[in-house]
Protein backbone atom coordinates (compact mmCIF):
# COMPACT_ATOMS: atom_id res chain seq x y z
CA UNK A 1 0.00 0.00 0.00
CA UNK A 2 1.60 3.23 -1.06
CA UNK A 3 0.77 6.39 1.05
CA UNK A 4 -1.04 9.31 -1.02
CA UNK A 5 1.59 11.89 -1.93
CA UNK A 6 1.22 15.22 0.10
CA UNK A 7 0.81 16.86 -3.08
CA UNK A 8 -2.98 14.96 -3.86
CA UNK A 9 -3.99 15.01 -0.21
CA UNK A 10 -2.93 19.22 -0.85
CA UNK A 11 -5.59 18.89 -4.37
CA UNK A 12 -8.18 16.59 -2.45
CA UNK A 13 -8.14 19.21 0.36
CA UNK A 14 -8.92 22.02 -1.51
CA UNK A 15 -11.62 20.77 -4.07
CA UNK A 16 -13.15 19.36 -0.96
CA UNK A 17 -13.31 22.63 0.54
CA UNK A 18 -14.74 24.49 -2.80
CA UNK A 19 -17.41 21.97 -3.16
CA UNK A 20 -18.41 22.29 0.67
CA UNK A 21 -18.50 26.29 -0.34
CA UNK A 22 -20.20 25.97 -3.44
CA UNK A 23 -22.75 23.36 -2.45
CA UNK A 24 -23.64 24.37 1.03
CA UNK A 25 -25.60 27.46 0.49
CA UNK A 26 -27.47 25.46 -2.81
CA UNK A 27 -28.60 22.53 -0.20
CA UNK A 28 -29.65 25.53 2.06
CA UNK A 29 -31.78 26.55 -0.26
CA UNK A 30 -32.96 23.51 -1.36
CA UNK A 31 -33.90 22.72 2.50
CA UNK A 32 -35.05 26.04 2.86
CA UNK A 33 -38.46 24.82 1.47
CA UNK A 34 -40.83 22.03 0.83
CA UNK A 35 -41.64 20.47 -2.32
CA UNK A 36 -45.49 21.43 -1.61
CA UNK A 37 -44.73 24.80 -1.08
CA UNK A 38 -42.37 24.82 -4.36
CA UNK A 39 -45.66 23.58 -5.60
CA UNK A 40 -48.00 26.04 -4.03
CA UNK A 41 -46.01 28.60 -6.09
CA UNK A 42 -46.74 27.81 -9.29
CA UNK A 43 -50.10 27.95 -8.64
CA UNK A 44 -49.72 31.55 -7.81
CA UNK A 45 -50.87 34.05 -10.63
CA UNK A 46 -48.33 36.41 -9.66
CA UNK A 47 -45.64 33.85 -9.78
CA UNK A 48 -46.58 32.45 -13.27
CA UNK A 49 -46.88 35.78 -14.23
CA UNK A 50 -43.47 36.73 -13.29
CA UNK A 51 -42.25 33.59 -14.85
CA UNK A 52 -44.01 34.09 -18.12
CA UNK A 53 -42.04 37.23 -18.72
CA UNK A 54 -38.75 35.80 -17.98
CA UNK A 55 -39.12 32.95 -20.48
CA UNK A 56 -40.83 35.24 -22.95
CA UNK A 57 -37.54 38.15 -22.43
CA UNK A 58 -35.11 35.26 -22.68
CA UNK A 59 -36.85 33.80 -25.77
CA UNK A 60 -36.92 37.14 -27.44
CA UNK A 61 -33.85 37.90 -27.00
CA UNK A 62 -32.49 34.60 -28.50
CA UNK A 63 -32.82 35.78 -31.79
CA UNK A 64 -30.94 38.94 -31.83
CA UNK A 65 -28.25 37.16 -29.74
CA UNK A 66 -27.87 34.21 -32.57
CA UNK A 67 -27.85 37.05 -35.22
CA UNK A 68 -25.34 39.28 -34.12
CA UNK A 69 -23.20 36.91 -31.44
CA UNK A 70 -23.21 34.04 -34.72
CA UNK A 71 -21.16 36.09 -37.21
CA UNK A 72 -19.40 37.83 -34.80
CA UNK A 73 -18.09 34.84 -32.77
CA UNK A 74 -16.97 33.64 -36.28
CA UNK A 75 -15.53 36.56 -37.18
CA UNK A 76 -13.64 36.42 -33.78
CA UNK A 77 -12.28 32.85 -34.58
CA UNK A 78 -10.70 33.78 -37.96
CA UNK A 79 -9.26 37.01 -36.09
CA UNK A 80 -5.78 36.55 -34.50
CA UNK A 81 -2.75 38.48 -32.14
CA UNK A 82 -3.33 42.14 -30.98
CA UNK A 83 -6.85 42.48 -32.85
CA UNK A 84 -8.35 39.07 -30.94
CA UNK A 85 -7.18 40.47 -28.08
CA UNK A 86 -8.58 44.11 -28.18
CA UNK A 87 -12.20 42.18 -28.81
CA UNK A 88 -11.91 40.19 -26.44
CA UNK A 89 -11.61 42.75 -23.98
CA UNK A 90 -14.59 44.62 -25.31
CA UNK A 91 -16.74 41.37 -24.86
CA UNK A 92 -15.03 40.95 -21.49
CA UNK A 93 -16.46 44.39 -20.17
CA UNK A 94 -19.90 43.46 -20.04
CA UNK A 95 -19.31 40.66 -18.09
CA UNK A 96 -16.90 42.32 -15.28
CA UNK A 97 -19.46 45.05 -15.06
CA UNK A 98 -21.21 45.64 -11.65
CA UNK A 99 -25.05 44.46 -12.59
CA UNK A 100 -25.90 48.10 -11.20
CA UNK A 101 -23.36 50.33 -13.57
CA UNK A 102 -25.09 47.87 -16.42
CA UNK A 103 -28.65 49.42 -15.63
CA UNK A 104 -27.23 52.64 -14.82
CA UNK A 105 -25.30 52.66 -18.20
CA UNK A 106 -28.17 51.13 -20.15
CA UNK A 107 -30.29 54.24 -18.96
CA UNK A 108 -27.80 56.29 -19.91
CA UNK A 109 -27.84 55.09 -23.78
CA UNK A 110 -31.84 54.49 -23.90
CA UNK A 111 -33.21 56.49 -21.65
CA UNK A 112 -35.48 59.40 -22.02
CA UNK A 113 -32.27 61.29 -20.99
CA UNK A 114 -29.76 59.57 -22.81
CA UNK A 115 -27.90 59.44 -25.75
CA UNK A 116 -30.24 58.19 -27.87
CA UNK A 117 -33.17 59.20 -25.89
CA UNK A 118 -34.07 61.93 -28.10
CA UNK A 119 -33.77 60.19 -31.43
CA UNK A 120 -36.02 57.16 -29.44
CA UNK A 121 -38.82 60.04 -28.94
CA UNK A 122 -39.09 61.29 -32.06
CA UNK A 123 -39.62 57.19 -33.30
CA UNK A 124 -42.23 57.26 -30.65
CA UNK A 125 -40.39 54.98 -28.76
CA UNK A 126 -40.08 54.57 -25.09
CA UNK A 127 -37.70 51.63 -24.07
CA UNK A 128 -37.16 51.67 -19.81
CA UNK A 129 -40.14 50.31 -18.15
CA UNK A 130 -40.90 48.22 -21.13
CA UNK A 131 -40.44 44.20 -21.74
CA UNK A 132 -37.84 45.90 -24.43
CA UNK A 133 -35.79 46.96 -21.66
CA UNK A 134 -35.70 43.55 -20.48
CA UNK A 135 -34.79 41.94 -23.44
CA UNK A 136 -32.06 44.90 -24.34
CA UNK A 137 -30.05 44.38 -21.16
CA UNK A 138 -30.21 40.34 -21.43
CA UNK A 139 -28.42 41.37 -24.80
CA UNK A 140 -25.85 43.54 -23.34
CA UNK A 141 -24.96 41.04 -20.73
CA UNK A 142 -25.42 37.45 -22.02
CA UNK A 143 -23.97 38.10 -26.01
CA UNK A 144 -20.82 39.07 -25.05
CA UNK A 145 -20.19 35.38 -23.01
CA UNK A 146 -22.06 33.71 -25.50
CA UNK A 147 -19.76 35.42 -28.31
CA UNK A 148 -16.69 34.12 -26.44
CA UNK A 149 -17.59 30.95 -25.98
CA UNK A 150 -18.76 30.19 -29.45
CA UNK A 151 -16.04 31.39 -30.49
CA UNK A 152 -14.50 29.13 -28.78
CA UNK A 153 -16.25 25.92 -30.86
CA UNK A 154 -14.93 27.41 -34.26
CA UNK A 155 -11.54 27.78 -33.24
CA UNK A 156 -11.92 23.75 -32.95
CA UNK A 157 -13.38 23.44 -36.45
CA UNK A 158 -10.40 22.25 -38.77
CA UNK A 159 -8.87 24.37 -40.49
CA UNK A 160 -7.81 22.04 -43.10
CA UNK A 161 -11.64 21.26 -43.58
CA UNK A 162 -12.47 24.66 -44.50
CA UNK A 163 -9.34 25.34 -47.08
CA UNK A 164 -10.29 22.27 -49.15
CA UNK A 165 -14.08 23.62 -49.30
CA UNK A 166 -12.74 26.38 -50.52
CA UNK A 167 -9.97 25.46 -52.71
CA UNK A 168 -12.73 23.07 -53.82
CA UNK A 169 -14.46 26.08 -55.31
CA UNK A 170 -17.34 27.06 -52.33
CA UNK A 171 -17.99 30.65 -51.14
CA UNK A 172 -16.47 32.01 -47.48
CA UNK A 173 -20.39 31.59 -46.80
CA UNK A 174 -20.84 28.07 -48.25
CA UNK A 175 -17.80 26.98 -46.40
CA UNK A 176 -19.07 28.89 -42.95
CA UNK A 177 -22.92 27.27 -43.62
CA UNK A 178 -22.12 24.01 -44.84
CA UNK A 179 -18.41 23.31 -43.30
CA UNK A 180 -17.87 25.00 -39.49
CA UNK A 181 -21.77 25.46 -38.91
CA UNK A 182 -22.54 21.09 -38.84
CA UNK A 183 -18.96 20.73 -36.85
CA UNK A 184 -20.47 23.04 -34.36
CA UNK A 185 -23.88 22.72 -34.28
CA UNK A 186 -23.75 20.80 -31.00
CA UNK A 187 -21.77 22.79 -29.11
CA UNK A 188 -23.74 25.87 -30.13
CA UNK A 189 -27.05 24.24 -29.49
CA UNK A 190 -25.26 23.90 -25.47
CA UNK A 191 -24.23 27.90 -25.69
CA UNK A 192 -28.13 28.57 -26.72
CA UNK A 193 -29.52 26.87 -23.71
CA UNK A 194 -26.87 28.86 -21.69
CA UNK A 195 -27.99 32.24 -23.00
CA UNK A 196 -31.39 31.30 -21.76
CA UNK A 197 -30.27 30.15 -18.14
CA UNK A 198 -28.41 33.18 -18.09
CA UNK A 199 -31.05 35.56 -19.16
CA UNK A 200 -33.16 34.16 -16.48
CA UNK A 201 -31.15 34.91 -13.41
CA UNK A 202 -30.48 38.02 -14.77
CA UNK A 203 -31.68 40.61 -11.88
CA UNK A 204 -29.76 44.40 -11.16
CA UNK A 205 -29.46 45.37 -14.52
CA UNK A 206 -33.12 44.88 -15.45
CA UNK A 207 -34.52 46.15 -12.47
CA UNK A 208 -32.91 49.80 -13.03
CA UNK A 209 -32.88 49.57 -16.48
CA UNK A 210 -36.93 48.51 -17.11
CA UNK A 211 -37.89 48.74 -13.50
CA UNK A 212 -40.11 46.42 -11.37
CA UNK A 213 -43.86 45.96 -12.43
CA UNK A 214 -45.79 42.80 -12.66
CA UNK A 215 -47.10 41.30 -15.45
CA UNK A 216 -44.90 44.01 -17.70
CA UNK A 217 -41.45 43.90 -16.99
CA UNK A 218 -40.98 41.81 -13.84
CA UNK A 219 -38.85 38.64 -14.05
CA UNK A 220 -38.62 35.49 -11.27
CA UNK A 221 -35.65 36.93 -10.01
CA UNK A 222 -37.38 40.57 -9.49
CA UNK A 223 -40.38 38.72 -7.91
CA UNK A 224 -37.92 36.96 -5.80
CA UNK A 225 -36.53 39.98 -4.61
CA UNK A 226 -39.94 41.81 -3.70
CA UNK A 227 -41.35 38.78 -2.54
CA UNK A 228 -38.49 38.54 0.11
CA UNK A 229 -39.71 42.42 1.25
CA UNK A 230 -42.67 40.91 3.05
CA UNK A 231 -42.48 37.08 2.70
CA UNK A 232 -38.96 35.54 2.69
CA UNK A 233 -40.33 31.80 2.97
CA UNK A 234 -41.99 32.74 -0.41
CA UNK A 235 -38.43 34.33 -1.39
CA UNK A 236 -36.70 30.88 -0.32
CA UNK A 237 -39.51 28.93 -2.35
CA UNK A 238 -39.01 31.24 -5.66
CA UNK A 239 -35.58 30.92 -5.41
CA UNK A 240 -35.71 27.51 -5.29
CA UNK A 241 -37.23 27.07 -8.44
CA UNK A 242 -35.29 29.01 -10.25
CA UNK A 243 -32.10 26.80 -8.51
CA UNK A 244 -34.02 24.14 -9.93
CA UNK A 245 -34.99 25.94 -13.69
CA UNK A 246 -31.02 26.45 -14.13
CA UNK A 247 -29.90 22.95 -12.92
CA UNK A 248 -32.57 21.60 -15.92
CA UNK A 249 -31.20 24.09 -18.34
CA UNK A 250 -27.15 23.78 -17.36
CA UNK A 251 -28.12 19.93 -17.25
CA UNK A 252 -29.28 20.15 -21.24
CA UNK A 253 -26.42 21.94 -21.86
CA UNK A 254 -23.78 19.85 -20.61
CA UNK A 255 -25.74 16.89 -22.25
CA UNK A 256 -25.75 18.41 -25.68
CA UNK A 257 -22.03 19.60 -25.91
CA UNK A 258 -19.54 18.00 -27.64
CA UNK A 259 -17.27 15.22 -26.01
CA UNK A 260 -14.35 16.96 -26.93
CA UNK A 261 -15.20 20.12 -25.13
CA UNK A 262 -17.20 18.67 -22.74
CA UNK A 263 -14.38 17.42 -20.70
CA UNK B 1 2.04 23.29 8.40
CA UNK B 2 2.91 25.80 5.69
CA UNK B 3 -0.86 25.87 3.98
CA UNK B 4 -2.08 26.13 7.77
CA UNK B 5 0.45 29.30 8.38
CA UNK B 6 -0.47 30.87 4.94
CA UNK B 7 -4.26 30.64 5.80
CA UNK B 8 -3.54 32.33 9.39
CA UNK B 9 -2.07 35.61 8.09
CA UNK B 10 -4.90 37.26 6.12
CA UNK B 11 -7.21 35.90 9.22
CA UNK B 12 -4.80 38.13 11.53
CA UNK B 13 -4.82 40.63 9.19
CA UNK B 14 -8.25 40.94 9.19
CA UNK B 15 -8.30 40.86 13.07
CA UNK B 16 -5.95 43.72 13.32
CA UNK B 17 -8.11 45.92 10.81
CA UNK B 18 -9.78 46.84 13.99
CA UNK B 19 -8.60 49.45 16.28
CA UNK B 20 -7.83 47.51 19.67
CA UNK B 21 -9.91 48.67 22.30
CA UNK B 22 -12.14 50.51 19.87
CA UNK B 23 -16.45 50.24 20.79
CA UNK B 24 -18.19 49.43 17.89
CA UNK B 25 -21.79 50.13 17.41
CA UNK B 26 -23.49 48.64 14.38
CA UNK B 27 -26.84 50.12 13.62
CA UNK B 28 -29.23 48.64 11.19
CA UNK B 29 -31.39 51.57 10.10
CA UNK B 30 -33.83 52.24 7.06
CA UNK B 31 -32.93 53.49 3.94
CA UNK B 32 -34.50 56.73 4.31
CA UNK B 33 -32.44 57.47 7.34
CA UNK B 34 -29.48 57.53 5.08
CA UNK B 35 -28.35 61.35 5.36
CA UNK B 36 -29.47 61.78 8.98
CA UNK B 37 -28.32 59.00 10.27
CA UNK B 38 -24.70 59.50 8.99
CA UNK B 39 -24.69 63.18 9.65
CA UNK B 40 -25.43 62.22 13.69
CA UNK B 41 -23.13 59.19 13.75
CA UNK B 42 -20.51 61.37 12.56
CA UNK B 43 -20.67 64.15 15.16
CA UNK B 44 -21.40 61.18 17.81
CA UNK B 45 -18.09 59.83 17.08
CA UNK B 46 -16.33 63.42 17.13
CA UNK B 47 -17.77 63.99 20.48
CA UNK B 48 -16.94 60.08 21.91
CA UNK B 49 -13.68 59.17 21.16
CA UNK B 50 -13.02 55.73 20.92
CA UNK B 51 -16.74 54.77 19.67
CA UNK B 52 -17.07 53.81 15.72
CA UNK B 53 -20.69 53.95 14.61
CA UNK B 54 -21.25 51.34 12.18
CA UNK B 55 -24.18 52.08 9.65
CA UNK B 56 -25.90 49.47 7.71
CA UNK B 57 -29.00 50.97 5.52
CA UNK B 58 -31.36 48.96 3.48
CA UNK B 59 -35.16 48.64 3.51
CA UNK B 60 -37.05 47.60 6.86
CA UNK B 61 -37.40 44.08 5.58
CA UNK B 62 -34.17 43.33 4.53
CA UNK B 63 -32.59 44.57 7.50
CA UNK B 64 -35.10 42.02 9.60
CA UNK B 65 -34.47 39.24 7.46
CA UNK B 66 -30.60 40.09 7.90
CA UNK B 67 -31.33 40.37 11.92
CA UNK B 68 -33.46 37.57 12.04
CA UNK B 69 -29.94 35.25 10.19
CA UNK B 70 -27.97 36.58 13.48
CA UNK B 71 -26.41 39.54 11.70
CA UNK B 72 -24.49 41.20 14.19
CA UNK B 73 -26.64 44.52 15.08
CA UNK B 74 -26.70 46.35 18.52
CA UNK B 75 -29.71 48.92 17.38
CA UNK B 76 -32.46 48.92 14.53
CA UNK B 77 -34.11 51.96 13.35
CA UNK B 78 -37.18 50.39 11.42
CA UNK B 79 -40.00 52.36 8.47
CA UNK B 80 -42.30 50.28 9.31
CA UNK B 81 -44.12 49.54 12.93
CA UNK B 82 -45.26 45.86 11.76
CA UNK B 83 -41.51 44.97 10.84
CA UNK B 84 -40.55 45.78 14.17
CA UNK B 85 -43.16 43.80 15.39
CA UNK B 86 -42.06 40.69 13.65
CA UNK B 87 -38.87 40.43 15.33
CA UNK B 88 -40.46 41.36 18.64
CA UNK B 89 -42.42 38.24 18.35
CA UNK B 90 -39.49 36.22 18.20
CA UNK B 91 -37.94 37.62 21.24
CA UNK B 92 -35.18 39.48 19.23
CA UNK B 93 -35.42 43.03 20.73
CA UNK B 94 -36.17 44.55 23.27
CA UNK B 95 -39.16 47.14 23.90
CA UNK B 96 -39.35 49.28 20.63
CA UNK B 97 -40.09 52.97 21.29
CA UNK B 98 -40.82 55.65 18.74
CA UNK B 99 -38.02 57.71 17.43
CA UNK B 100 -39.05 59.69 14.31
CA UNK B 101 -42.04 60.48 11.97
CA UNK B 102 -42.20 61.10 8.61
CA UNK B 103 -44.89 62.13 5.78
CA UNK B 104 -45.47 60.88 2.49
CA UNK B 105 -45.39 63.40 -0.28
CA UNK B 106 -45.37 63.95 -4.65
CA UNK B 107 -42.40 64.72 -6.01
CA UNK B 108 -42.64 65.55 -9.61
CA UNK B 109 -39.97 66.65 -12.58
CA UNK B 110 -39.87 70.60 -12.55
CA UNK B 111 -40.07 70.75 -15.70
CA UNK B 112 -43.56 69.40 -15.49
CA UNK B 113 -44.58 72.63 -13.21
CA UNK B 114 -46.75 74.06 -15.94
CA UNK B 115 -48.96 70.63 -16.57
CA UNK B 116 -48.93 69.54 -12.57
CA UNK B 117 -49.97 72.08 -10.41
CA UNK B 118 -52.24 69.88 -7.92
CA UNK B 119 -52.09 65.76 -7.02
CA UNK B 120 -55.08 65.15 -9.18
CA UNK B 121 -52.94 65.77 -12.25
CA UNK B 122 -50.72 62.93 -12.05
CA UNK B 123 -53.63 60.81 -13.57
CA UNK B 124 -52.90 62.46 -16.98
CA UNK B 125 -52.59 59.78 -19.36
CA UNK B 126 -48.86 59.12 -20.43
CA UNK B 127 -47.50 60.38 -17.47
CA UNK B 128 -44.85 57.94 -15.42
CA UNK B 129 -45.56 57.51 -11.89
CA UNK B 130 -43.40 55.24 -9.61
CA UNK B 131 -44.46 54.28 -6.77
CA UNK B 132 -43.27 51.85 -3.40
CA UNK B 133 -43.66 47.88 -4.10
CA UNK B 134 -46.58 47.51 -2.04
CA UNK B 135 -44.54 45.15 0.22
CA UNK B 136 -42.23 47.72 1.43
CA UNK B 137 -43.60 50.57 3.87
CA UNK B 138 -43.55 53.43 1.26
CA UNK B 139 -45.25 51.04 -1.19
CA UNK B 140 -47.92 50.30 1.49
CA UNK B 141 -48.41 53.87 3.32
CA UNK B 142 -49.00 54.52 -0.58
CA UNK B 143 -51.69 52.13 -1.21
CA UNK B 144 -53.43 53.33 1.72
CA UNK B 145 -53.02 57.15 0.59
CA UNK B 146 -54.25 56.11 -2.56
CA UNK B 147 -57.49 54.08 -0.65
CA UNK B 148 -57.82 57.17 1.27
CA UNK B 149 -58.25 59.58 -2.00
CA UNK B 150 -60.48 56.99 -3.41
CA UNK B 151 -62.95 57.51 -1.02
CA UNK B 152 -62.70 61.31 -0.96
CA UNK B 153 -65.27 63.37 -3.43
CA UNK B 154 -62.29 65.63 -4.37
CA UNK B 155 -60.70 62.59 -6.12
CA UNK B 156 -62.12 59.38 -6.44
CA UNK B 157 -62.57 56.01 -7.39
CA UNK B 158 -62.41 56.31 -11.32
CA UNK B 159 -59.26 59.40 -10.75
CA UNK B 160 -57.30 56.88 -8.52
CA UNK B 161 -57.46 54.12 -10.87
CA UNK B 162 -56.38 56.13 -13.48
CA UNK B 163 -53.45 57.19 -11.51
CA UNK B 164 -52.75 53.20 -10.96
CA UNK B 165 -53.02 52.77 -14.78
CA UNK B 166 -50.00 54.94 -14.99
CA UNK B 167 -47.46 53.37 -12.58
CA UNK B 168 -44.61 52.08 -14.62
CA UNK B 169 -42.63 50.46 -11.68
CA UNK B 170 -42.99 49.63 -8.43
CA UNK B 171 -39.74 50.06 -6.42
CA UNK B 172 -38.64 48.09 -3.28
CA UNK B 173 -36.54 50.96 -1.85
CA UNK B 174 -37.39 54.42 -2.09
CA UNK B 175 -34.24 55.47 -2.76
CA UNK B 176 -34.67 53.73 -6.30
CA UNK B 177 -37.92 55.66 -6.75
CA UNK B 178 -36.07 58.68 -6.52
CA UNK B 179 -33.22 57.69 -8.49
CA UNK B 180 -35.73 57.09 -11.31
CA UNK B 181 -36.81 60.67 -10.80
CA UNK B 182 -33.22 62.15 -10.63
CA UNK B 183 -32.47 60.39 -13.95
CA UNK B 184 -35.41 61.65 -15.28
CA UNK B 185 -36.61 58.10 -16.44
CA UNK B 186 -39.89 58.94 -14.33
CA UNK B 187 -42.62 61.99 -14.08
CA UNK B 188 -43.57 61.66 -10.63
CA UNK B 189 -43.37 59.45 -7.64
CA UNK B 190 -44.24 59.35 -4.24
CA UNK B 191 -41.41 59.31 -1.67
CA UNK B 192 -41.03 60.45 2.09
CA UNK B 193 -40.59 63.63 2.84
CA UNK B 194 -37.10 63.25 4.22
CA UNK B 195 -36.09 61.72 0.73
CA UNK B 196 -36.13 65.26 -0.82
CA UNK B 197 -33.64 66.93 1.18
CA UNK B 198 -30.62 66.01 -0.77
CA UNK B 199 -29.03 68.62 -3.11
CA UNK B 200 -29.99 66.16 -5.94
CA UNK B 201 -33.35 66.54 -5.31
CA UNK B 202 -33.61 70.74 -5.65
CA UNK B 203 -34.97 70.23 -9.30
CA UNK B 204 -37.61 68.38 -8.01
CA UNK B 205 -41.30 69.56 -6.98
CA UNK B 206 -43.09 69.00 -4.06
CA UNK B 207 -46.79 68.99 -4.26
CA UNK B 208 -48.99 69.16 -1.44
CA UNK B 209 -51.02 66.22 -0.67
CA UNK B 210 -54.47 66.01 1.35
CA UNK B 211 -53.12 66.14 5.24
CA UNK B 212 -56.39 64.08 6.25
CA UNK B 213 -55.48 61.40 4.13
CA UNK B 214 -51.48 61.34 5.01
CA UNK B 215 -50.81 58.19 6.95
CA UNK B 216 -49.32 58.04 10.34
CA UNK B 217 -45.60 57.05 9.50
CA UNK B 218 -43.64 56.61 12.66
CA UNK B 219 -40.30 54.67 13.20
CA UNK B 220 -39.57 52.77 15.74
CA UNK B 221 -36.80 52.18 17.44
CA UNK B 222 -35.13 48.87 19.31
CA UNK B 223 -32.06 47.35 20.62
CA UNK B 224 -31.03 43.93 19.73
CA UNK B 225 -31.26 41.22 22.79
CA UNK B 226 -27.71 40.53 23.25
CA UNK B 227 -26.63 43.69 21.35
CA UNK B 228 -23.46 45.96 22.74
CA UNK B 229 -25.27 47.44 26.21
CA UNK B 230 -23.05 50.81 25.03
CA UNK B 231 -25.63 51.44 22.57
CA UNK B 232 -27.64 53.27 25.07
CA UNK B 233 -25.50 56.17 25.05
CA UNK B 234 -26.11 56.61 21.46
CA UNK B 235 -30.00 55.93 21.78
CA UNK B 236 -30.11 58.70 24.45
CA UNK B 237 -28.17 61.01 22.00
CA UNK B 238 -30.82 60.40 19.28
CA UNK B 239 -33.34 62.15 21.80
CA UNK B 240 -31.19 65.30 22.23
CA UNK B 241 -32.16 68.86 21.10
CA UNK B 242 -28.96 68.38 18.83
CA UNK B 243 -30.37 65.41 17.36
CA UNK B 244 -33.72 66.84 16.58
CA UNK B 245 -32.57 69.99 14.73
CA UNK B 246 -30.42 67.40 12.41
CA UNK B 247 -33.37 65.48 12.10
CA UNK B 248 -35.37 68.44 11.34
CA UNK B 249 -33.14 69.70 8.60
CA UNK B 250 -33.58 66.10 6.94
CA UNK B 251 -37.39 66.71 6.84
CA UNK B 252 -37.80 63.72 9.66
CA UNK B 253 -39.57 64.90 13.47
CA UNK B 254 -38.24 63.58 16.14
CA UNK B 255 -41.24 62.08 18.92
CA UNK B 256 -40.57 62.60 22.17
CA UNK B 257 -41.75 59.71 23.95
CA UNK B 258 -38.57 57.77 25.80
Amino acid sequence: MTRPRPFTVLLAGCSLTLGALLLLPILALLLSCRPSELLGQLNDPGVLKALWITLLSSLLALPPILLLGLPAAYGLSRCRGRLRQGLEILLELPMVLPPVVTGLALLLAFGRRGLLGGLLADLGLRIPFNLAAVVIAILFVVTPYFVRRSAILFDGVDKKLEEAALLLGASPWQSFRRVALPVVKRGLFAEVIMALAQGFGLFGAIILFAGNLPGRTQTLSLALYSAFQSDPKQAFALGTLLLLISLLLLSAARLLRPWEVRS
Amino acid sequence: MVLIRALLVPLLLLTLLRPAGATELSIFAASSLTEALRDLAHNYEASHAGTRVLLNFAGSQTLATQIEQGAPADLFISANPSVMERLQRRDLVDAPRPLLSNQLVLAVRSELAQEITTYQDIARPGLLLVLGNPEVPVGSYTRQLLSGLAADADCGAALVKQIEENVVSEENQVKAILTKLLLGEADAGIVYRSDLTTDASRDLLIIPLPPQHLPQISYPMARIRGGNLKTEAFVSYLYTEQARLVFASYGLQQEGGR
